[in-house]
């Protein structure tokens, strides 16, 4: 029995070798791959078959003409292993750093944690970003009006408005190594204007509203980013496929909200007992499963030394200390 | 003798479970543009870790919106806030002065004041102000001048332009009325779409903003050609101002000495971000008008300094020092009028 990797790698890498057209490959990937792929709520797996499938991808096709659609799922998915990476590290160094006050000679070590942590950004940032290239390459500039796009191009544009803004933020956790434009928050933005809210959970909605909650002043007139957010995730959960949920809490992360953070994960987790994961897009909600428990990981760790126990918790506030009771024993009934 | 050993070991019993200063950590409140993932987050985050060695353990709460981080910093929510020099002006005038308009015309120049600041006893005084004292000082990058028409680039062209200014700034009233130009009030967030939709003539901002707030499109608008005039109008920092009485009493001065030798860290993003923008974009002012700029620069500080009270006299002679020491020639080197 051919395991599942194996499945979709072997048909790709034959066809990228046999073809130099990317057409086939395009066609293939999105109708083939992406449609199973799909349903495989595991970004381990996915990731590991992006990363496989990234190279033999860009050999297919010309120098000129790689086929880039199929490449945006490819690098986006290849960019889930650093990214888990990084959060990893993240970790490590919140769980250090909560020491630091007791015991200074563990700076070293979280100084090593954030290192790491930095590495694995710029790599995700990297991957991220020529998923966003990618997108631009077949729909062309992104934010610069709408592409005519079918469902299955919607899906892809989607996955590359989403790349456009893990790319900037890891960039930017990572020191800027890769130089991730500037502009493409607000690119990623208007592009996302494009694509249909009904069909695709209201992260459209999301990512439009994701420019003016990171930089105050710059949504359109009379638009509350946050609210924008708020309303986008709660109708994004109805669906059982959380993606703008996940997106607001990146966002209020990335922006220091921790208010937001703190209802959206309480949010999302009420929202994956109520409603069942829709399994046509079960990698994408545990995609945005992932983002916001990493959240909440942090949380836990930065408080309690450890990761959250149960999806969409937050640790208890501290308990104030009992009243003093009266001592029973005061007056000893046992003395003299 | 028996007395003795008591209080000795009440002593021991106090040491052992009295909870340790350092036990709690200090909040700074960080306005980044970019939030976490902001280069200005990254350094003081790096600082935080190296305080702990001090024996000063830091928590770094990230903002991107500066209003809102002065604001829990007034609230007592956090010890120290790092905002704009111009935010914090109404603190204490002294370091802020340091953004005065036309005073610092190159990143030596800042480069030098940082240090100063941060070894010169003297000045470790005056940035105290009550229970607020400034300790560290961040470039962000000068701020230009862009204009939607090219064409203009000299100080009477000015005149009847529409120009962004933050509300908060109250340097940006008085140049304005100098030149004889509209103001139009804005926030760090509005400028870019008020100067891209044409809502105004021109604006100021420093590099790093240049991509974020797309001032391209403001620039290659479609009518004219617009232009950055290579001419910094003020240098914009970020101060770490903290609750002097949270922090140890070195911790200032140790503090104040590390951002000075992280200086060129934070340069170099400001470097880059320059480098980053179209050679084409610049207007490159010639050397006659930009004595006529330094001209009106230096009018517009007089009068903030002494009819508005805005800047700090001595930081201003201090300033012309530094800038008569880099140019000798300057005419304000003879005139000493700061």
């Amino acid at each position: 029995m051919q395991r599942p990797m194996t499945r979709f790698v072997l048909p790709l890498v034959s066809l990228a070798l046999l073809t130099a057209c990317p057409r086939p490959v395009d066609r293939v990937t999105i109708h083939r791959v992406v449609d199973r792929g799909r349903h495989v709520g595991d970004l381990g797996e996915a990731c590991a078959l992006g990363s496989s499938l990234s190279i033999p991808l860009a050999a297919a096709g010309t120098r000129t003409r790689p086929p880039h659609k199929a490449l945006v799922v490819a690098e986006a998915t290849a960019g889930l292993c650093p990214e888990g990476a990084a959060w990893e590290f993240e970790l490590t160094e919140a769980r250090l750093r909560a020491r630091l006050a007791d015991d200074p000679t563990v700076a070293g070590q979280v100084r090593d944690a954030q290192l790491a942590a930095r590495r694995e950004h710029s790599l995700a940032a990297d991957r991220f970003y020529k998923a966003f290239q990618h997108t631009e390459a077949a729909f062309g500039d992104v934010g610069e009006g709408c592409p005519h796009l079918n469902d299955d191009e919607s899906f892809v544009y989607l996955l590359g408005m989403v790349s456009g803004m893990l790319a900037m933020l890891h960039d930017g956790q990572g020191g800027g190594q890769i130089g991730v434009p500037l502009d493409t928050l607000a690119k990623v933005s208007r592009g996302a204007t494009c694509l249909d809210d009904a069909v695709w959970w209201s992260s459209p909605m999301a990512l439009s509203a994701a420019q003016g909650a990171t930089i105050p002043g710059t949504s359109p007139e009379g638009v509350d980013p946050w609210a924008q957010l708020e309303t986008a995730a709660t109708a994004g959960e109805h669906t059982g496929v959380r993606v703008s949920r996940a997106l607001q809490v990146l966002v209020a992360a990335n922006a220091g909200r921790e208010d937001v953070v703190r209802s959206g994960v309480l949010a999302h987790g009420a929202s994956v007992q109520a409603t069942p994961r829709d399994n046509e897009w079960a990698l994408l909600d545990e995609f945005a499963r992932s983002v916001t428990g990493h959240q909440a990981d942090l949380i836990w760790t930065k408080s309690l030394g450890y990761r959250a126990p149960a999806f969409g918790t937050l640790p208890e506030p501290a308990a104030p200390p009992p009243p003093t009771a009266a001592d029973p024993f005061s007056a000893d009934p046992f003395g003299d | 003798m028996r007395i003795a050993k008591t209080l000795l070991a009440a002593a021991l019993t106090v040491a052992t479970f009295a909870p340790s200063a350092s036990a709690s950590a200090a909040t700074i409140c960080l306005y980044d543009p970019a939030g976490k993932s902001g280069d200005y987050y990254r350094l003081v985050s790096d600082f935080a870790l190296d305080t702990a060695s001090w024996g000063t353990t830091i928590e770094v709460k990230a903002y991107t919106d500066e209003q809102t981080a002065t604001k829990d910093y007034e609230a007592g929510a956090c010890d120290g806030v790092v905002a704009t020099g111009v935010r914090l002006q109404r603190f204490n005038n002294f370091p802020s002065t340091i953004e005065a308009i036309g005073a610092v015309p190159s990143y030596d120049v800042l480069r030098g004041m940082v240090r100063t600041l941060a070894t010169s006893d003297g000045a470790a005084k005056k940035l105290r102000s009550g229970e607020h004292e400034t300790v560290g000082i961040i470039p962000v990058g000068a701020a230009y001048l862009f204009v939607r028409d090219r064409n203009v680039d000299s100080v009477p062209e000015l005149g009847g332009l529409r120009i962004a200014t933050m509300d908060y700034d109250k340097a940006a009233p008085v140049m304005v009325d100098r030149v004889g130009a509209v103001m139009v009030g804005a926030d760090l967030g509005s400028i870019g779409p008020k100067f891209n939709n044409g809502d105004v003539d021109a604006c100021y901002m420093s590099a790093p903003g240049y991509k974020p707030f797309e001032l391209e499109k403001g620039l290659n608008n479609g009518k004219t050609k617009g232009g950055i005039l290579r001419a910094p109008l003020a240098q914009g920092t970020l101060q770490l101002m903290i609750r002097h009485g949270s922090f140890p009493a070195d911790f200032g001065k140790r503090a104040r000495g590390w951002f000075a030798d992280h200086f060129d860290v934070a340069l170099a993003h400001v470097l880059k971000a320059e480098s980053e923008i179209p050679a084409s974009a610049w207007i490159d002012v010639p050397p006659a008008r930009v004595a006529e700029w330094d001209d009106m620069f230096l009018g517009v500080r007089l009068k903030l300094r002494d009819d508005v009270g805005a800047y700090d006299g001595q930081m201003l002679t201090v300033l012309r020092q530094m800038r008569c020491q880099a140019d000798g020639a300057r005419a304000e080197c003879a005139e000493k009028k700061e």
